[in-house]
């Protein structure tokens, strides 16, 4: 994955009136830290920032252009979204070097189909891995073909593409495979939540009448 | 029906809760594959919950699961018809779960993901306020 280019503004105003300030003015809050530097207050064009993201994933590295022509490589660490509205608050980034070895979730996509009758439920939809900063995957596979009720994928069976680390616990489940409930046992669920309901009601109705 | 075991002391006839902001967290499909988002907030009720949860698992009828990820753990009160005011507060009617916009209400999975959209817009239909489906976005941030 290659690094993609993008203006940073440096920011004069912070807090929340500055920061929706910038974001009205179509700009993603953002700071930039690491390698012992002082942490930077940016802003970056909100509607580049979103489709470098959409089309090359979370890990996705920025060369930061500032206003001085200065260039810097950094990979975002925590970014906020809206849930609403879904776009971006704030970014973190995270300065990194050429040929340097980073830590970072990458997301891992199931492939294939499931023995019939079963259930794939996904445990960890990222997995940790080492890799070099340029070099990093966009996401990883992991097959469920013809897997039967009671297996499990870890993270041990994923392919690990060259120059990368597995930094999560080999043991780390990434999806389970189990019998998909049947009609009854849905049915089943309802009657014992009842039940349960049939008692608990009972309490504040008998609260009441002692007050 | 979803019902605390017993509520805490002091809590059990508690002033409504705050209905402003938005939600803080459960924002996003943590469990299943599709979720149900609520876009306003409201006070679900036990009731409410029930019925959304049913509507789901009747469409699916098998092979799939849901996840529900509020619970109704505030009391609202209400005072007896043709009561004169004063006497103290009502006594506990509803329980409810306090909603706010963007919180995943239900959460599902199942392999065929038409059928899955139509069990919950049936679901959607059973709660009080605007909702919309959502789905899993694998490794986002």
């Amino acid at each position: 994955m290659s690094e993609v280019k993008i203006s940073a503004e440096s920011r004069t105003e912070f807090g929340k009136g500055g920061a929706r300030r910038t974001r009205r003015a179509g700009k993603v809050p953002a700071v930039v830290y690491g390698h012992g530097e002082n942490p930077r207050h940016i802003a970056l064009p909100a509607r580049e920032f979103a489709a470098a993201i959409r089309h090359g994933g979370v890990n996705t590295v920025f060369e930061l252009v500032g206003e001085d022509g200065t260039k810097t490589l950094a990979l975002p660490k925590a970014i906020q979204r809206d849930p609403i509205k879904d776009t971006f608050d704030h970014v973190d980034l995270v300065i990194v070097k050429r040929g340097e070895k980073v830590t970072v979730d990458v997301p891992v996509h199931l492939v294939g189909n499931a023995a019939a009758g079963t259930l794939v439920m996904t445990e960890n939809d990222r997995i940790s891995i080492n890799a070099e900063a340029l070099h990093l995957p966009e996401s990883l596979e992991a097959s469920i073909d013809g897997l039967e009720a009671g297996s499990h994928v870890t993270a041990a069976d994923l392919k690990l593409p060259r120059g990368v680390e597995l930094a999560a616990d080999a043991e780390t489940i990434i999806a389970v495979v189990s019998v998909a409930p049947t009609a009854e046992d849905l049915e089943g669920e309802t009657t014992t939540e009842e039940a349960a309901a049939e008692t608990a009601e009972e309490a504040p109705g008998a609260e009441a009448t002692e007050a | 029906m979803l019902v605390p075991r017993k509520p805490p002391k002091g809590f059990r006839k508690p002033h409504h809760p705050s209905r402003s902001g938005a939600s803080k967290g459960g924002n996003r499909v943590a469990f299943g594959e599709f979720g149900i988002q609520a876009l306003e907030s409201a006070y679900v009720t036990n009731r409410q919950i029930e019925a959304a949860r049913i509507a789901m698992t009747r469409h699916i009828r098998r092979g799939g699961k849901v996840w529900i990820n509020i619970f109704p753990d505030q009391a609202l009160t209400k005072k007896p018809a043709e009561t004169r005011m004063g006497s103290g507060k009502g006594s506990p009617e509803w329980w409810v779960s306090n909603v706010k916009p963007g919180r995943i209400l239900f959460e599902m999975t199942f392999p065929n993901e038409a059928i899955a959209r139509e069990a919950m817009r049936r679901a959607i239909h059973k709660l009080p306020m605007k909702c919309r489906i959502v789905t899993r976005e694998v490794g986002e941030a």
